[in-house]
């Protein structure tokens, strides 16, 4: 098991080589750079000045070189665009924010959808199966950002605020008050996710024989819930909440721009749009990082929760 | 520069012809004498002032307040209501401000600022020399600032920068505490003008020793602000709050106690922030919205103001176009004529108005406005028929009887540009009969690499004012200039706005001006000017005192601000 990890966690800095060093070149294969991102030109010599101060000047091989030695020092650059601030500074000021809201609405999404999708299959065909099913082609259909607009137009302006959020160590109300519009709106996708795959993952073990068997046996209604369909229905999601912690985690720059929240998103969208390169290079990493992390994780979940995973590492080790 | 793309993309959103006609007549009251500011009715100010707390928004999330480095219209916004420039446009007039009083020598080339006794937010006082220090920082090649080309008239500047001088060889000096001197290199009669710019704001050269120098700004603690509001929180990515600086030398003069700037970068959020009374302001809004407040307009509860932007789109053709078909005059006409600017404006751009010459409103030459003086130049030519000067241009490069073939660069693939380049495409094609094929660069600065490598053929751009004088938009099209987008030259142009730089008689600056104009956008149509900027901004009814801009200080002037009732 440790050497399956080890090999995981191999991959996982391969995988993170290969992006990296993709996007560094593609970056750099793209005419025009930083100091042509304004319409207006630059004097000649500030932007000669510009280019030799982010070594612009140099090579790419001899960029390409510098970056990965900077990189193994743990050093991502200064921001071109944010002058006094290097991409960690950024990083570390700006996650927090964009961590928070995504691990909000996957709990928010999650919660929700596991509910709503249990109790749609076991009432199939009712009032609640249809509201679910509503529910999960709103969610499916309509972009967050619509979402949100529509939340800040008819929740938001009394006790929620239409824009903001609450500075670290701010009570929970405060937490409460800025941060449940964005995580809704950035919640309403899981939750249609989570909860139409709940539904038909629960649909599908109630036919189950060891159900029937179950019932026959006389346990109660709650516990065949709760012992049986819960557990065994549960383990798809578990495929597919990886991607979407990932997913919300990075991708919330749109919740992030309307809401005005202080995320690492924007930074995302802005530093493609002024050429800035090490925040290019320090976000796509780090998004990167996080979204194989959380595969890595899951595939390690996944062998430990289910024994007939954790059986094929084994017997593939002994093939060998 | 960010500042222009910024007011180009603004003017994008601004108003159509249209709202501008029709808010023009409800509460607008026209340009002054020097054309460049609008200003919401003041009568009474000092009666009926309040104090209080307001709001604006933020539509951008500045990088930095180093005013060194303010670039935008954002940070201008800033830096210029929490620093001291020399002199301010006050109600659209330039009015000492840093300065108590200012005077020239007799050749031009000597400025001398009698400054006023003003304290920074801390208490310090603000020194001659602090203005040395920034005007030095401005072309120091450790602070980079984008802005340090339109600064090149003062002497030694362009040295400093470019590595061949020294910041002590940049003429401007402290001649005592409250002295200021500087030394042109050209006596350019609109220098105060230059002066309204948020990088000649005084820092102490405290502030910015050793590495401090290239991070100056990044934070609000470290800043030193000089102006009627400092900086008192600044949370990157949300908001900005501004409180009155009780050291500012007209600090009783000053009626607001408190400026919130939540950033909301979203139109759609701004304007919900509106509706629900969150913010007091909302600049550059469009026409739809203004459709959408028309009766809260009407019925007194909105203020709406509609005043000119000095920025303009135009077509640009590359007149030295590789494929030998732009560098003909008439071929560059039949193009720049051969569809309808209104129907443009109306149905395409739904913004600006329609424009026939190079200058936008609210350009001044000394105090007269520009636009008043001469009209636009292109009206004769929009009347003359297209397809006749394309065959007579066809003839002249000898490719009579062909069907041109020509590529027309867009800057990217967004929805706007997108509907753009589909309109000329679809004009040029029917009205002419030619074939037009659409290039995409992939974003702007793509585009920008391969306009000023002359890649193109024939592309749309714009430009905003930096300062209010017809020069900032003159200046691109002369000879060789890194901002001449059309790599157009004429030698008549060249040396009516080189004359122009120095010319102290404005009766005679303003003739060459409209000589130069006549022959850039008419004679030759090196370039050809689509839409002029127009915004709308509309207002909380008791928010008085509020100065629009049109080039020059920032877009929003708060200074004299104040709660009414």
């Amino acid at each position: 098991m440790f050497k399956y990890i080890l090999k995981k966690v191999g991959y996982l800095v391969v995988t993170l080589w290969i992006i990296l060093t993709a996007t560094f070149f593609m970056m750099y294969s793209m005419p025009g750079d930083a100091t042509q991102s304004s319409m207006k030109v630059l004097p000649e010599a500030v932007a000669e000045n510009l280019k030799a101060k982010w070594g612009l000047d140099k090579p790419v091989g001899e960029q390409y070189v510098i970056y990965l030695q900077n990189l193994a020092k743990g050093e991502l650059g200064e921001s071109y665009t944010t002058p006094g601030l290097t991409a960690n500074t950024i990083i570390e000021e700006r996650f927090p924010a964009s961590l928070q809201l995504g691990l909000q609405a996957v709990v928010l999404g999650l919660v929700l959808g596991i509910l709503l999708g249990i109790l749609a299959a076991l009432h199939r065909g009712r009032w609640i199966d249809f509201l679910t099913i509503f529910i999960a082609i709103l969610g499916v259909s309509i972009p967050s950002f619509v979402f949100a607009a529509l939340l800040q137009k008819y929740a938001a302006g009394g006790y929620f605020p239409i824009v903001g959020w609450a500075v670290s160590g701010s009570s929970i109300a405060d937490q409460f008050k800025y941060t449940a519009l964005p995580t809704l709106s950035a919640a309403i996708g899981g939750i249609a996710t989570y909860s139409r795959f709940m539904r038909s993952s629960v649909l599908d073990v109630l036919n189950n024989d060891y159900i029937l068997l179950a019932k026959s046996k006389g346990l109660s209604r709650f516990q065949i819930i709760r012992r049986h369909v819960m557990r065994n229905a549960i383990t798809p999601i578990i495929t597919i909440v990886a991607p979407q912690i990932a997913g919300v985690v990075t991708g919330s720059f749109v919740i992030e721009r309307m809401f005005s929240i202080p995320g690492l998103g924007r930074y995302y969208v802005d530093s493609v749009n002024g050429r800035d390169y090490p925040m290019i290079l320090a976000t796509t990493v780090f998004f990167s990082f996080i979204f194989i992390f959380c595969m890595v994780v899951m595939d390690v979940l996944y062998a430990i929760v289910d024994p007939r995973v954790r059986k094929g590492i084994i017997e593939g080790k002994k093939e060998r | 520069m960010k500042k222009h793309l910024t007011v180009v993309l603004a003017a994008l959103l601004a108003a159509t012809l249209t709202a501008c006609g029709s808010s023009g007549s409800s509460s607008s009251s026209s340009s002054t004498a020097s054309g460049s500011g609008t200003q919401t009715d003041s009568s009474q100010a000092d009666a009926q002032s309040t104090g209080g707390k307001i709001s604006i928004v933020m539509t951008t999330d500045p990088d930095t307040l180093d005013p060194g480095r303010a670039d935008d219209t954002q940070k201008n916004q800033i830096v210029l209501e929490t620093q001291e420039t020399l002199v301010r446009l006050i109600n659209g007039e330039l009015t000492p401000a840093g300065a108590e009083s200012y005077e020239h020598s007799e050749d031009g080339l000597t400025w001398t600022f009698k400054l006023r006794d003003n304290k920074y937010q801390d208490g310090t006082e603000v020194k001659a020399e602090d203005y040395v220090n920034s005007i030095r920082r401005l072309f120091d090649p450790e602070v980079n600032s984008h802005n340090a080309g339109i600064f090149y008239c003062i002497k030694g500047g362009e040295a400093f920068n470019t590595g061949t001088g020294t910041k002590e060889d940049v003429g401007a000096v402290a001649l005592d505490d409250k002295t200021l001197q500087i030394t042109l290199t050209e006596a350019l009669p609109y220098f105060d003008q230059l002066l309204t710019f948020s990088n000649i704001t005084p820092v102490p050269e405290s502030k910015t020793q050793g590495s401090a120098n290239a991070s100056y700004g990044a934070t609000a603690e470290e800043l030193a602000q000089s102006g009627p509001f400092y900086v008192s929180e600044w949370t990157r990515g949300t908001k900005v709050v501004l409180k009155k600086n009780p050291n500012y030398w007209d600090a009783d003069n000053i009626k607001l106690d408190e400026i919130d700037m939540p950033l909301a970068q979203d139109e759609n959020t701004r304007q919900q922030l509106f509706d629900a009374g969150q913010i007091d302001l909302l600049s550059n809004v469009r026409s739809e919205y203004v459709t959408s407040l028309q009766s809260k307009i009407d019925s007194g509860d909105v203020q709406l103001s509609a005043a000119p932007q000095a920025s303009m789109s135009y077509i640009s053709f590359n007149n030295q176009d590789p494929d030998g078909v732009f560098t003909n005059a008439k071929i560059r006409k039949a193009f720049a004529i051969a569809f309808d600017r209104d129907a443009y404006v109306n149905n395409v751009a739904k913004k600006g108005k329609a424009a026939a010459g190079l200058i936008p409103y609210g350009m001044s030459v000394g105090t007269d406005e520009y636009r008043t003086l001469y009209a636009e130049p292109m009206t004769d030519l929009l009347a003359e028929d297209a397809k006749t000067l394309l065959n007579e241009g066809l003839e002249e490069i000898g490719r009579s009887g062909e069907t041109l073939e020509i590529t027309f660069l867009q800057s990217n693939s967004n929805s706007d540009t997108k509907v753009i380049a589909e309109y000329y495409q679809n004009q040029w094609q029917t009205k002419l009969g030619v074939k037009v094929n659409i290039e995409t660069a992939s974003d702007n600065s793509a585009f920008n690499n391969q306009v000023s490598k002359g890649l193109y053929q024939v592309c749309q751009t714009g430009w905003g004012a930096d300062y209010n004088d017809p020069m900032t938009f003159f200046q691109c099209y002369t000879t060789g200039d890194g901002n001449n987008a059309a790599f157009y030259s004429n030698s008549t142009y060249d040396e009516l706005i080189n004359a122009n730089k120095t010319e102290s008689d404005m009766t005679k600056r303003a003739e060459n001006f409209a000589e130069a104009e006549k022959i850039l956008t008419v004679d030759d149509c090196g370039i050809s000017p689509i839409t002029f900027g127009y915004q709308n901004v509309v207002m909380s009814k008791n928010l008085k005192g509020v100065y629009i801009n049109s080039a020059g200080g920032p877009a929003i002037e708060l200074r004299d601000a104040y709660l009414e009732g």
